[in-house]
């Protein structure tokens, strides 16, 4: 079961290919190692065979006679000469006459099928012109032989057995081809290890990822902590998305929870109401209160409703929302004068310095919503005589915007939670609110992949946002 | 006014009808994309309703067809989809004007209303440089507004806000409106930053004088005119 499934791995098979190439290549190069080692032996032989020959052809110092050569005679003795002490080299030699008949040396007559022409020959040991007694040994070898045509019509032939040269060649022969097999094989067995390896991380993952589809979303994948090969990554890449869903379905949660509160509460009102006023048959008179009250009630739950999809929308991210560059300081300029009058009319002085033009990638109406919630609570936390600024500049590769106020501002324990939905801290809980403005502005500025933060203004709130600027050209 | 509806949810066309009708208008009913279609083609109507999401053919098909016959008149969608870029779509597609639901009847009628004003140029005489409601004037080209001969100061956007105000006379204009026409943003403020204006501007053209010209309708929004509906 396990060994089809590691022959599928792509470790495995391109192990397989490398071991397979590998084993080719080698192949080639020992064969020709091989080869040139046959013929280096071979030159070799032929080589102290032909010196053979010349000492057996040389002239005589002792008799310098004017024959320019050496008679037959003469030959036969040197002949006889090497055969004495050389008897254990294997070495042959043999003088016929034109007809082939032996005059001198060790073989029995001219081998069968070694014509007689100048030049090497190779015959093989069993020929029987071999007496069984010169043999070096009994098994199956080759004897190289130099062939001589003498000047009076005799034929001179010097030979060497090949019994321990082929010895040595079978040798390394055998050792190339164990050399082959064993890389083949570590090649092989490389591939296996690696592939399981590889089976090992993936089994790994893959049961971290049956327990994340059964529904356990706190399940992360493996990650070596200091290997970080490929799988790593891409674990490490998975799990960050894992983290993104799990935060986002925590988030659902949570809404689930607080919609039911906060939209049951006046749902359930509004039913009241209604049903009660059908109770009521002759009481005709409040009519019109009871269904001014109920379209004031909607219009509250419909307003929590569509903020909710508003901050669901902006938490869907980038792709589902139309983007183009922005002018944030203009934006806050219009913000700016679109509540200045609201401002004034509770008493507080808005103070907009937005001279720089700053481009930020963004979606106009979703950037106005976040930015006039968060003049919203200004207005509303401020008390008389305070004052706000609004503010941005440019910070490095960033647009900066504050909105700074006089007002209660929020304890330092709470920043975090504020970001919530529906929190509404002690301090508010009397003025009106449905306590989702941050968390809209939260995310609004998530997706547009900028940060904020709040921080002390002694008294008062300040809050920074940041939106990455778009790259000038220069 | 002439209406077609064009909504398969026969309840909401249903109540749509009655509230239309109650307010004076008239009104036929088609329950799916072709029928609409083939009705507003047909038929003669100074507005049509169409719902975004509908069997057989969907409003922005319905639109593109329409538009594509060559016909003109106005067209409002009303749909549940109402992410950002739904409207645009809507737009897009030949829609004049676009609403999500739920919506509140006063705003469906109060764009209704600006609509078809701004189809019939009779009614507010929008190629005209001068509009005029009672004694209140205003000039586009001098960029002057004067009430009873008596020169009106406004910021930029008062004067925008008039004008607006001033080529609806007479008609109910919400405040979703506004913060779209003369600011051009889309989207719902938590409190009532376009109430400050109104009252500042209404200050400025109305506290001098015996006669209100600009009302607030309970409710609904705005109405500039001599004589308050209710």
């Amino acid at each position: 079961m396990r060994l089809p499934r590691l022959f599928r791995t792509t470790v495995f098979r391109l192990s397989l290919m490398y071991a397979l190439a590998f084993s080719i290549l080698t192949a080639v190069v020992l064969g020709f190692v091989f080869v040139s080692t046959q013929n280096y032996l071979t030159d070799r032989i032929t080589e102290t065979l032909q010196t053979d020959l010349a000492t057996l052809l040389e002239p005589d110092a002792d008799a310098a006679e004017s024959k320019g050569g050496r008679d037959t005679h003469d030959l036969i003795d040197r002949i006889k000469e090497i055969q004495h002490f050389d008897r254990t080299r294997g070495g042959i030699v043999a003088l016929s006459d034109p007809a082939g008949k032996i005059l001198a040396g060790n073989l029995l007559h001219w081998p069968q099928t070694v014509a007689r022409t100048d030049g090497t020959a190779r015959f093989d040991i069993n020929d029987s012109a071999i007496p069984p007694a010169l043999r070096q040994r009994s098994d199956d070898f080759d004897v190289l032989a130099l062939v001589h045509a003498l000047p009076n019509g005799n034929w001179l032939l010097v030979g060497q057995q090949l019994a321990d040269e082929e010895d040595l060649s079978e040798y390394i022969g055998s050792l190339f081809i164990l050399a082959l097999f064993l890389i083949t094989l570590i090649g092989l067995l490389g591939g296996v290890v690696m592939g399981r390896a590889a089976l090992k991380q993936i089994d790994q993952i893959r049961n971290a990822a049956q327990k994340i589809a059964r529904g356990d979303l706190t399940e992360r994948l493996p990650v070596h902590p200091k290997r970080r090969n490929e799988f790593d990554e891409i674990a490490i890449e998975l799990n960050l998305t894992l983290d993104r869903i799990n935060a986002l379905m925590k988030g659902m949660r949570e809404v689930t929870d607080n919609v039911a509160h906060d939209l049951r509460s006046p749902l359930n009102r509004l039913r009241t109401r209604l049903e009660v006023a059908l109770l009521d048959h002759r009481q005709l008179l409040p009519c019109q209160n009871i269904l001014n009250e109920s379209v004031e009630d909607l219009q509250g739950i419909l307003s929590t409703f569509n903020t909710l999809l508003s901050i669901s929308q902006a938490e869907a991210g980038i792709q589902r929302i139309p983007f183009s560059p922005q002018d944030l300081s203009a934006l806050c300029r219009d913000m700016g004068e679109l509540y200045e009058a609201s401002a004034e009319e509770e008493g507080l002085g808005l103070l907009t310095d937005c001279p720089t033009p700053l481009r930020v990638l963004g979606n106009r109406d979703l950037l106005a919503q976040a930015l006039s919630n968060l003049l919203d609570n200004a207005i509303k936390y401020t008390p008389r005589g305070g004052r706000i600024t609004l503010s941005t500049v440019k910070l490095d590769a960033w647009a900066e915007l504050r909105l700074c106020d006089t007002g209660i501002g929020i304890p330092q324990d709470q920043y975090t939670h504020v970001f919530q939905r529906f929190v509404r801290l002690d301090t508010a809980r009397n003025l009106p609110g449905n306590g989702l403005g941050l968390a809209q502005v939260l995310a609004t500025i998530t997706a547009h992949r900028g940060e904020i933060h709040l921080s002390d203004h002694h008294p008062g709130l300040c809050v920074q946002i940041l939106l990455p600027l778009i790259p000038t050209e220069q | 006014m002439n209406i077609l509806i064009v909504e398969d949810d026969t309840r909401a066309a249903h109540y749509l009808n009655k509230g239309l009708s109650e307010s004076g208008h008239q009104c036929d009913l088609a329950a799916d994309g072709e029928t609409g279609l083939h009705r507003a083609i047909t038929g003669q109507y100074d507005v049509l309703i169409v719902d975004r999401m509908m069997p057989k053919l969907d409003g922005l098909a319905l639109i593109a067809a329409f538009r594509a016959a060559g016909k003109t008149t106005p067209v409002m969608v009303l749909s549940a989809l109402g992410e950002v870029d739904d409207r645009i779509n809507g737009l897009r597609a030949g829609g004049d004007d676009y609403l999500v639901k739920p919506y509140a009847f006063g705003e469906l009628l109060a764009r209704l209303n600006a609509l078809t004003r701004r189809a019939q140029p009779s009614g507010g005489n929008p190629g005209n440089d001068t509009l005029t409601v009672a004694d209140l004037v205003l000039d586009r080209n001098k960029h002057r507004v004067t009430r009873a001969e008596q020169r009106i100061l406004l910021q930029p956007r008062e004067f925008r806000l008039l004008e607006y105000l001033m080529r609806h006379a007479d008609q109910v204009v919400t405040r979703t409106m506004l913060l779209e026409q003369v600011w051009d943003y889309h989207f719902d403020p938590q409190t009532n930053v376009i109430e400050v204006h109104i009252s500042r501007l209404r200050r400025k053209i109305d506290r001098d004088f015996s006669l209100p010209l600009l009302h607030t309708v309970r409710g609904a929004g705005y109405r500039l005119g001599i004589v308050p509906e209710d």
